[in-house]
């Protein structure tokens, strides 16, 4: 089963404007459908959605969160073998490759802000390489 | 949860639909992914006889059962059609972004079948497929069609690209499929097949998951093999290699050598950091395949390899690969970045042409990337057309007044610029030496060095036999990547699969040309495994390495959720390998007839060099081969028991299913 959306959505399209595959449709002011053959369970549209009205793939009720605390990756320069899977299966193309970091260039996070914090490029890693954190906590 | 997507789509050109078909489990587990599930498909709907550049051909993009799934060496897609250039099976084999995005497009394959009235390409995002015009991009190259499509499909997921160049329209049958701006499945002639097809590129932009059976024990494994693949060599001068080489090449025993080594070097320099040593060795042919390294005193210190690395820009990477053999070089002021040589290339362009012109190889490597033509094919019809000028078969005035000679980067300019247009003198060169032999005097047709009609790849059979055996007995033939001596050395399956034997560090040279018992189950080793690794979508430079250090068969199982031993994947690749060849029977093909060109068997036998006084009877190596693969000795075809014994039967009669 893949991300659905329940009654209490109130049509206000953060989830359409978000997701990354165009999986979500729906008009204004009314309740949204997921389509499940186009859904890849990335999980943002319940990050983003402000009345609590998705379900996960494991049936739990999605919780909304602020974007400024959503997950982003940080490459570990260590582990990184620079296979680039990561920037493959990033549903956004926010990873790239960082011309200046060696000769085997690794992976950066070069657009943050897009980066729908799906974890999808952790879950890739073959060498467990990436981490992800919350920027701002990290910062602190 | 299984790392393959069950499903592979079917994109009618004639009719502009598509369709998906769904595969079960068992079909997997019989056929593999990449080019096992191509041959499959492609026995079971393409007519007997197909005209390979008309209708009834099919372009398949095969993906691998590993591929994203958190192994290694797993970012090879496979393209299989009927070749033109041979009339055989023809797959070919790249590296890039496009193997992931096949599987990302929720496909383990994307074949196309009929022939569209108008250029097209097929586009693909999480909404499906769409067959849009692509007469803007058609007279394009390669290059500028994927910087293009990527523009105009960049939302918020890059797309992948794979397309033809002006070879490939001009239906050149020495041309190929490129993506990932340079990177070309250049064997076989497929471009042509894409070109017949008016299909100009495949843009794909899905986002769908990929995930192992069990990814733990995947990524543990690959944590593993990341770190046992890793040689730091970076101190290792290119001098040092080629004094390796010429040791090996001199030594009164053969030597068999290390997979370790073709880590390092692959990670320094890339394939190309093998030419010193290969030169060194015999291994290269010089002159097409007339000379020897004694013909180019100095070529190692003229053409350093050293000096590509001071060239390069930054390691280039397909995806999921920690080694990192490609490159992306610059020559200030005179090329723009470019993918670097690979050893095939800088042998076609440099020794078998007797030039020392890397700037040339460079200007030339970066054309046919961008034009989508094959170097290998393509320095070969080069230097066959300069011995048929030095021994007078083709003259000034049949080349519009260009002087041919040897060395020449002005007639290696004029000659290429020419063939990926199909036009001049060069024209004749465009679909490969056999049939630009055809059109010249019959002694000319010694000099077209080939098998089958491919011209062949740069490693002497008259050092390694299997080299010229395999490139002779493959379904798809004058190939370099499908086996050879020095495989069954470097891939060590004697540690995983029972009862093969190891190879010994060293033994006899003579008894490298035997057909006995250790020499045809280790070539017969090779031809499985290279299938079964070709199913599962991995890269051959990983594999070189060796199964002791690189963990494809408990990958595969890891992956997929199967339980299967190393022998019992070797059995699939058999299979794989068998029905490969019925195609070649159905198509008519009589293996008997296909051998490299006399010259690679030392006949005549060299006077100088390394490989001096070698020749051999590669018949009786096919035979052997053929008796221990299960196909009839004599003859090459497989036997009914062999066909019945791999369950194939059902296949290969009329009307068959998988």
């Amino acid at each position: 089963m893949t991300h659905t959306i329940i009654e209490a959505c109130t049509g206000c399209t953060a989830c359409v404007k978000i997701c990354p595959v165009a999986a979500i449709s729906g008009e204004r002011k009314h309740m949204h459908v997921i389509n499940a053959a186009i859904c890849i369970d990335c999980g943002a549209c319940g990050r983003i959605c402000p009345s609590a009205s998705i379900i996960n793939e494991e049936g739990e009720l999605c919780q909304s969160l602020k974007k400024s605390m959503w997950l982003k990756p940080v490459v570990l320069q260590s582990k990184c073998v620079a296979c680039g899977a990561c920037i493959q299966v990033c549903p956004t193309s926010v990873l790239e490759f960082d011309e200046t970091s060696g000769e085997h260039v690794i992976p950066t996070l070069f657009d943050e802000k897009n980066c729908i914090g799906c974890s999808f490029c952790e879950a890739a890693c073959p060498t467990h390489a990436i981490e992800m954190s919350v920027p701002a906590m990290s910062k602190t | 949860m299984k790392s393959y997507t069950g499903k592979v789509l079917w994109v009618d050109l004639t009719h502009g639909t598509w369709q998906e078909e769904t595969l079960s489990d068992e079909i997997y587990k019989k056929y593999l992914g990449g080019i096992g599930l191509g041959a499959a498909l492609l026995y079971r709907d393409m007519p007997p006889k197909a005209d390979p550049l008309g209708p009834d051909n099919i372009l398949g993009f095969m993906t691998g059962l590993l591929t994203g799934a958190g192994s290694f060496f797993t970012g090879r897609w496979m393209a299989v059609a009927k070749s033109p250039l041979t009339g055989t099976w023809g797959d070919s084999n790249c590296g890039g972004t496009l193997a992931l995005a096949i599987k990302q497009s929720g496909y383990d394959g994307i074949l196309f079948k009929g022939a569209s009235d108008h250029p097209v390409y097929l586009y693909i995002d999480s909404k499906g497929p769409q067959l849009l015009d692509a007469s803007p991009y058609w007279g394009k190259d390669a290059i500028e069609t994927e910087d293009l499509l990527i523009e105009t499909h960049k939302s918020k997921k890059k797309p992948a690209v794979a397309a033809i160049g002006r070879a490939g329209e001009k239906l050149s049958l020495i041309s190929g499929i490129v993506n990932d701006r340079g990177r070309i499945a250049g064997r076989s002639g497929l471009g042509a097949v894409m070109g017949s097809k008016k299909l100009k590129a495949v843009v794909l932009a899905g986002s769908k998951r990929v995930r192992a059976h069990d990814p733990i024990k995947t990524k543990w494994l690959s944590l593993k093999c990341s770190r046992d693949v890793m040689l730091p060599l970076q101190l290792l001068p290119s001098r040092l290699v080629s004094m390796f080489g010429s040791i090996i090449g001199h030594l009164p025993m053969g030597m068999s050598q290390n997979g370790i080594l073709v880590a390092g070097i692959m990670r320094k320099w890339g394939s190309v950091g093998t030419l010193p040593a290969s030169v060194g060795m015999g291994d290269t042919p010089f002159k097409n395949w007339a000379g020897t390294k004694y013909d180019m005193p100095g070529f190692n210190q003229k053409v350093d390899t050293d000096f590509i690395l001071k060239t390069e820009k930054r390691k280039y990477h397909c995806r999921e690969c920690p080694l990192g053999c490609g490159g992306i070089v610059e020559l200030e002021g005179k090329q723009a970045e470019s993918h670097k040589l690979e050893y095939e290339t800088s042998a076609s362009f440099l020794t078998m042409l007797m030039s020392t012109d890397l700037e040339l190889a460079y200007e030339m490597n970066d054309l046919l990337n961008r034009e989508g033509m094959d170097t290998i094919s393509a320095g070969g019809c080069v230097a066959f057309a300069m011995e048929c000028y030095e021994k007078g078969w083709i003259t000034r005035e049949d080349t519009g007044g260009s002087e041919l000679n040897w060395g020449s980067s002005e007639a290696i300019r004029i000659l290429l610029t020419q063939m990926v247009v199909r036009q001049g003198f060069g024209a004749l060169l465009t679909d490969g030496v056999k049939r630009a032999a055809e059109k010249l005097v019959p002694q000319a047709a010694d000099s077209a060095i080939h098998a089958g009609g491919q011209e062949i790849a740069y490693h002497d059979p008259r050092l390694d036999p299997g080299m010229g055996l395999h490139a002779s007995v493959d379904p798809t033939p004058g190939r370099h990547t499908t086996g050879a001596q020095l495989y069954y050395d470097l891939y060590k399956l004697w540690t995983r699969v029972p009862g093969l034997k190891p190879a010994a560090l060293f033994y006899p040279k003579e008894t490298k040309f035997e057909a006995d018992e250790y020499r045809m189950k280790g070539a017969v080793a090779v031809s499985n495994f290279t299938q079964f690794y070709n199913g599962m979508g991995m890269c051959y430079f990983g594999m070189l390495i060796g199964v002791d250090r690189v963990p494809v068969f408990e990958w595969a199982n890891s992956v997929t959720g199967w339980n299967l031993k190393p022998e019992e994947y070797m059995e699939i690749g058999r299979r794989i390998q068998t029905l490969r060849q019925m195609f070649n029977i159905r198509e008519g093909i009589d293996p008997r007839k296909i051998n490299v060109s006399k010259r690679l068997l030392g006949d005549p036998p060299q006077t100088a060099g390394p490989n001096k006084g070698v020749s051999f009877d590669l018949k009786k190596l096919k035979k052997g081969y053929w008796k221990e693969i299960g196909w009839d000795a004599e003859t090459g075809i497989p036997t009914t028991e062999t066909v019945a014994e791999l369950d194939l039967t059902d296949l290969v009669k009329v009307g068959g299913v998988l």
